[in-house]
């Protein structure tokens, strides 16, 4: 992995510009980082009933329905007025 | 000076009632020792807001007969926390000139209780760092030794309440940012378990390991302060609707037939002797107490660190991405021709090296082509790390292991290398990704430096750990605050 080239393309999908001297030491710490988080392969593929979520809430308010259509027509020449929300 | 500040809530609560002492004085105390101290905890002081509120609550305490334990009771902020019309810069350049447009859930239910909020604390930038030296505005010194740092990121919560600064403070814990400073700062950290505290106004970092908690001197104070802020919001779609138990009420109640888990292994080997020493002298205090202690491994140790990093960067990547320059941030002066380039020159100017680094990793993780090896094989790994950890806490109430495998460090010793940074966090991420709740308690000392402990409790249960931490503090165990 040309580590310089792949930090100026994450740094690109990352929105961030890395200054040009800066590119160099970015990278040598990328790669030691890089290194480091790749223990990770060293771990066996675990079984899906080892891997089973855990409980999760999402609690949700109730739907409520609000009709108060009225027929929409241009109400300032070509522009239609939209109610205020902020 | 009285060190008022030191007194449990209870205590104060006794003396603001019985007239012995008012807000205000608590007020003076406060910023008093702050200026004479330092250490740099604070990043803003709320001095004329806090003594607009001592004013009205003190009449209340006057007119009142029964007014609410927490009321007068001034607590600090960690800065990544919004208090409404108060800046949250979250130590960053990037958040330098914002003002929070509402209060998180967890100050206004404290602030609703009478709580007088002093100022927000300093942290490592976005809570990204183990030391308070990643932050924008300034590194705040260990009050036990100015030459060391207070760990991180919640190093201004833990080295304030530590220096006798406040009574308590928030602080946020995503791999152990309320645990680690607690223990360099010798006080009491919770981290609760995930959703137990909602997160509505707290700035994410890695929004499915956040949560906010108390430090303290004590654990009646933890108690008292985790009551108060627990409990379901609908603003915070991952809040637990289970009720809050009456935690301080409960504190002495049942400790008949405890068991802790004290871990061994592979783990206690990558520890320096010294906290491996303290760790022994204070489990061997713990067994005479008639606790009953067995010996427990906690399998996978070795790989928490890169699952959390690759995890909490992921995380953070996203979240980070809403600072643009446009909605949010740092805006500095034009030196772009095109929108793209507008982004990029701001994030880079508004983030700091750290921050940078971790959002790359993070990108780096979620990219087309690398997501199965690292961000997916994560997500994977981090189930495993869960379902192992409740498997042993089906046995024991608790887990005992240290909190940091280190005594403090040095200011400027670990900040130019990253990885020695990382490991850190090497006790306190499992329990983070199990969203287990966990307490970091005083150990005593080495060399001057504290030595702190950690309790993992099974989820929802951080009414044992209290209960525990309070059994252990009145046998004596536990060395006051050396302050």
């Amino acid at each position: 992995m040309d580590l310089k080239k792949e930090v100026k393309n994450i740094s690109e999908l990352a929105n961030i510009k890395i200054p040009v001297d800066k590119i160099e030491k970015f990278a040598d710490e990328f790669g030691r980082i890089l290194a480091y988080m790749d223990t990770i392969s060293t771990i066996a593929q675990y079984k899906a009933s080892d891997t089973k979520r855990a409980e999760h809430y999402t609690p949700l308010r109730k739907d409520k329905a609000r009709i108060d259509y009225k027929p929409v027509r241009p109400s300032e020449g070509r522009y239609y007025r939209v109610p205020k929300v902020i | 000076m009285k060190n008022l500040l030191a007194l449990n809530i209870p205590d104060i609560h006794l003396s603001l009632k019985k007239g012995d002492i008012q807000v205000q004085t608590l007020l003076d105390e406060a910023y008093e020792k702050i200026e004479r101290n330092s250490l740099n905890t604070f990043i803003t002081l709320f001095k004329e807001d806090s003594y607009n509120k001592a004013k009205k609550l003190q009449k209340r305490i006057k007119k009142e007969k029964d007014i609410d334990i927490l009321t007068g009771i001034p607590i600090a902020v960690k800065d990544n926390i919004c208090v409404e019309g108060h800046s949250t810069t979250c130590g960053s350049r990037m958040l330098c000139n914002f003002t929070s447009p509402y209060s998180a859930t967890v100050v206004k239910r404290l602030e609703d209780r009478g709580v007088v909020i002093i100022g927000k604390t300093n942290l490592d930038e976005f809570a990204m760092g183990s030391s308070t030296e990643t932050s924008f505005y300034t590194s705040t010194k260990n009050p036990h030794n100015s030459e060391y740092v207070p760990g991180g990121s919640s190093g201004g919560s833990a080295a304030a309440v530590a220096a006798l600064e406040a009574v308590a403070a928030l602080g946020s814990d995503t791999g152990g940012s309320i645990r680690q400073p607690a223990s360099f700062c010798g006080v009491f950290g919770l981290k609760p378990t995930y959703g137990r505290v909602s997160r509505y106004g707290l700035v994410a970092f890695a929004s499915s390991l956040d949560c906010i908690g108390p430090i303290t001197h004590n654990a009646v104070d933890s108690a008292i302060i985790m009551e108060a802020i627990a409990g379901f919001d609908p603003m915070d779609s991952t809040s637990l609707p289970e009720d809050v138990p009456q935690y301080y009420y409960e504190l002495t109640k049942g400790m008949e037939n405890i068991r802790i888990g004290v871990v061994r292994g592979k783990l206690m080997e990558s520890v320096e002797q010294d906290v491996r020493d303290a760790m022994g002298e204070f489990t061997d205090g713990v067994k005479f107490t008639g606790i009953q202690l067995e010996d427990v491994d906690i399998a996978g140790f070795d790989v928490c660190i890169p699952v959390y990093y690759i995890i909490a960067t992921s995380e953070a990547s996203s979240n980070l991405a809403r600072y643009d320059g446009i909605r949010y941030g740092w805006v500095g002066e034009d030196k772009y021709n095109a929108l793209r380039e507008m982004y990029e020159v701001r994030r880079n100017e508004g983030f700091g090296e750290e921050v940078k680094r971790r959002i790359m990793l993070g990108t780096f993780s979620l990219r087309a082509g690398y997501k199965d090896k690292y961000y997916d094989k994560a997500i994977k790994t981090r189930q495993k790390i869960r379902t192992d950890f409740e498997e042993i806490l089906k046995r024991v109430d608790a887990v005992i292991l240290p909190t940091s495998p280190t005594l403090p460090f040095k200011i400027g010793e670990k900040i130019t290398d990253p990885i020695s940074m990382y490991m850190s966090d090497l006790c306190t991420v499992s329990a983070s990704l199990a969203g287990l709740p966990a307490i970091s308690i005083p150990a005593g000392y080495r060399n001057g430096l504290p030595v702190g402990v950690q309790l993992v409790g099974r989820r929802l249960e951080e009414g044992t750990l209290l209960k525990i931490a309070y059994f252990i503090e009145r046998t004596g165990l536990i060395e006051t605050n050396k302050k």
